[in-house]
């Protein structure tokens, strides 16, 4: 299958092409570092940026900085970019065969509840509660 | 200095010449994380790599804020109407109180590196000093000793680059350690009222005690980079005074907004 | 065995990729159109995505002198770091600074992830080739020009930034963001200084008014000469999304009134809201002015370069060594 070849380090894909023929040789020690942040306690991790440094223990330091300096994180995540394995390949991620079984818009029951709702000769409840399959809870009752 | 009667509860139950010896504790290192900080901040902006700029402008602000600290410390112990503002701005040069070790100039980043290094294992072994007997003061040193943490951790971590970068970092390194080790021991000048302040367990060991734990932290730090310590020397009886031109330089450029007009909100 | 991916180009593109000018198998001009209406349909683009070189140079372009106008707009404001008048004032300028250089960080990283690497960028700036905003060419000659700067330089600059939260390349997007965010405490600082001045002595009153005399011109240019809507390149690839005439009407619109409140008086006597149309007039901004001094002719221009030249100088040791940075081949 084809599928590795869309798996790519980070750092490989546009990141470092040149746009002209300027060529600059920079060898660097400096390697681009990623950041996640985790706002207050029980948060998602969420990507905030990147910082160069030259080996993990300064890009730490930069990463607080970064995202630390003002107490507006609990957590944050220092990964190296080109630890990062990235997958957009869109036949993995997004492939065209009917799926909607596996989400709730493949389960409109609307014209079959009424339906079913006029042969047992029964009204809507007035009051529902909201159910495990989201549908229900109340609407916003009419000026009386 | 006179101290006068009216001032805080915690102030107010020091006996007089304790709370003298006091304020002159405070002062000194309320002068000391003044003046480290406002030369560390000369490097925001222009530090070697923007990432760096942005931690040395923090370290920087961090020591701004725990001289700010001090210095409201102060405010109630000598109870004279001073605010911290007119504390750290409104005295003559030849009475600020800090170590000559921070005479130093900002100098290259090596210098700065080495500058830090000496004074952040000084002031850890001072803030280690400091008991329980004054609740303010112990209060905020734990908080200070919490930030100072960081401090360590990028000196040391800068220490190591600058020892096993190569020749030029190696060489610009102990060129900079060689020159401010004559003064770094200035950190712990021998302060009046000493004998107070341990009888009251303000302190909990003399400076010299002090300074004899800060020579066992840096030689555990640079023995290992093969670096060569600073001279065993007596830090001198006027190692807090005497400040140096460059010193002067700096106290013209932050008092020059304040003395332009008098009595005023800025 | 069959190869599963050889079926693929029997399926139309379009059904098979969110993002078809990725496909290589395409050609330029179908690639350049896909992306084309990506973009001006409101999509974004990733540091990732393949972009016609227009787009990439133009981002760039765009993000490299913001990177730079950050990085000079650092000292004319450092200056003054060492003469703030009071503890509270020291700390909160320095923070500001510090917010500064964050900001060159961040742009300057979007910029090298487009391709250029941030040595060169930084040679190019010092040697003339690239820009900065003007504002960042002019003096600071006193503590009043500090408030006046801190509240309506960054003001200026927060109504762009703000209009540039949406700009369809996603990193520089999501940057704008985070400096919003942090451009509003600063203005909140100049503005609390000026403030506190207007409420003082009446020297420092003047400070304040005197400094606003010289920095209304350059505010005025700020956002640059009006232009043709329909000519911007930047408008059209949604780098940007309102044209230079549009934000300084926001800007007079929001800042002119809280002047007036405190009892400045702008410099301008054809400043003058129109109460039906809700458009300001104005004294048409020195363009000459503006261009010169872009182009390193203003009264600091070249005293602020040679100092950012001398200073990496005297730091270059330590990024050939601990950085590993080799200097960029000189041209």
């Amino acid at each position: 299958m084809g599928a590795p070849d869309r798996v790519r380090p980070a750092a490989a894909a546009g990141a470092l092409t040149m746009p002209s023929s300027k060529k600059v040789s920079s060898r660097a020690a400096l390697e681009a570092y990623e950041v996640f942040q985790q706002a207050k306690d029980g948060d998602p991790m969420r990507h905030g940026g990147n910082v160069m440094a030259p080996d993990p223990e300064l890009a730490m330091h930069y990463a607080r900085e970064l995202f630390g300096r003002r107490n507006e994180s609990t957590r944050l995540w220092v990964v190296r970019r080109t630890d990062i394995a990235v997958l957009e390949d869109p036949d993995l991620l997004d492939p065209p065969l009917d799926r909607s079984f596996k989400k709730p818009g493949g389960y409109v029951m609307r014209d079959k509840l009424a339906a079913a709702r006029a042969r047992a000769g029964t009204e809507k409840p007035a009051a529902r509660a909201t159910g495990h399959d989201r549908t229900g809870g109340r609407r916003p009752k009419a000026t009386s | 200095m006179t101290i006068s009667a009216a001032a805080s509860p915690a102030a107010g139950a020091l006996e007089p010449r304790t709370r003298g010896a006091l304020a002159e504790l405070l002062f000194t290192m309320a002068d000391d994380e003044f003046v480290s900080g406002f030369t560390d901040s000369e490097w925001t902006g222009i530090a070697p790599l923007l990432e760096e700029d942005v931690a040395i402008s923090s370290i920087s602000q961090d020591e701004l804020g725990h001289a700010r600290a001090l210095y409201q410390l102060l405010v109630d112990v000598l109870a004279d109407g001073r605010d911290e503002d007119v504390l750290a701005y409104d005295r003559e040069p030849d009475e600020y109180r800090h170590a000559r070790l921070l005479d130093h100039p900002r100098g290259d980043w090596a210098d700065t590196i080495a500058r830090r290094f000496f004074y952040e294992l000084a002031d850890e072994a001072r803030l280690a000093s400091i008991g329980a007997a004054y609740r303010p003061l112990a209060e905020l040193v734990e908080k200070l000793r919490r930030e100072e943490r960081y401090h360590r951790m990028h000196v040391l971590a800068w220490l190591d680059r600058l020892a096993n970068g190569g020749e030029e970092p190696r060489r610009r390194l102990e060129d900079a350690l060689l020159a401010q080790g004559v003064d770094a021991p200035t950190v712990f000048t021998p302060l009046e009222g000493e004998a107070a302040l341990l009888e009251a367990g303000i302190l909990t060991r003399s400076m010299a005690a002090a300074e004899a734990a800060w020579r066992a932290d840096l030689t555990t730090a640079m023995v290992p980079l093969g670096l060569a310590l600073p001279p065993s020397i007596e830090p001198p009886a006027d190692g807090r005074r005497d400040h140096s031109d460059a010193f002067d330089w700096l106290w013209s450029e932050f008092t020059m907004v304040r003395r332009s007009e008098d009595g005023v909100t800025w | 065995m069959t190869d599963p991916l050889a079926l693929d180009p029997v399926l139309p593109l379009r059904q098979r990729s969110e993002r078809p000018w990725n496909e290589e198998a395409l050609s330029h001009d179908e690639r350049f159109a896909h992306f084309e209406a990506h973009v001006t349909g409101g999509g974004k683009i990733e540091a990732t995505d393949w972009m016609p070189d227009e787009y990439r140079n133009a981002v760039l372009r765009f993000v490299e002198m913001h990177a730079n106008s950050e990085l000079m707009g650092v000292l004319p404001e450092r200056e003054w770091l060492m003469r703030a008048p009071t503890l509270r004032r020291k700390l909160a300028l320095t923070a500001k600074v510090q917010d500064e250089v964050g900001h060159a960080q961040l742009l300057y990283r979007v910029a090298e992830d487009l391709g250029k690497p941030r040595e060169a960028m930084l040679e190019d700036l010092i040697a003339g080739k690239t820009k900065f905003h003007n504002v960042f060419h002019y003096p600071t000659r006193s503590w009043g020009d500090i408030g006046i700067i801190a509240w309506l330089v960054d003001a200026a600059a927060i109504v762009a930034q703000q209009a540039l939260r949406d700009s369809s390349y996603g990193p520089y997007a999501r940057t704008m963001q985070k400096i919003c965010w942090e451009e509003s405490v600063h203005i909140m600082h100049g503005r609390d200084v000026v403030v506190t001045l207007m409420t003082g002595s009446a020297s420092q009153r003047e400070l304040v008014q005197e400094a606003l005399n010289r920095w209304w011109g350059p505010l005025m240019q700020m956002h640059g000469p009006r232009g043709d809507r329909d000519k911007d390149r930047d408008l059209h690839w949604r780098i940007k999304a309102k044209t230079s005439e549009e934000l300084r009407q926001e800007f007079l619109t929001i800042y002119v009134p809280r002047l007036w409140e405190l009892g400045l008086v702008i410099p301008d006597p054809n400043l003058r809201l129109d109460e039906t149309t809700k458009v300001w007039a104005y004294t048409e901004p020195s363009w000459d002015e503006l261009r010169s001094v872009v182009t390193g002719h203003g009264p600091k221009s070249q005293e602020r370069l040679e100092f950012r030249r001398m200073n990496r100088e005297e730091t270059a040791w330590v990024r050939r060594t601990v950085f590993g940075l080799q200097p960029p081949p000189v041209h």
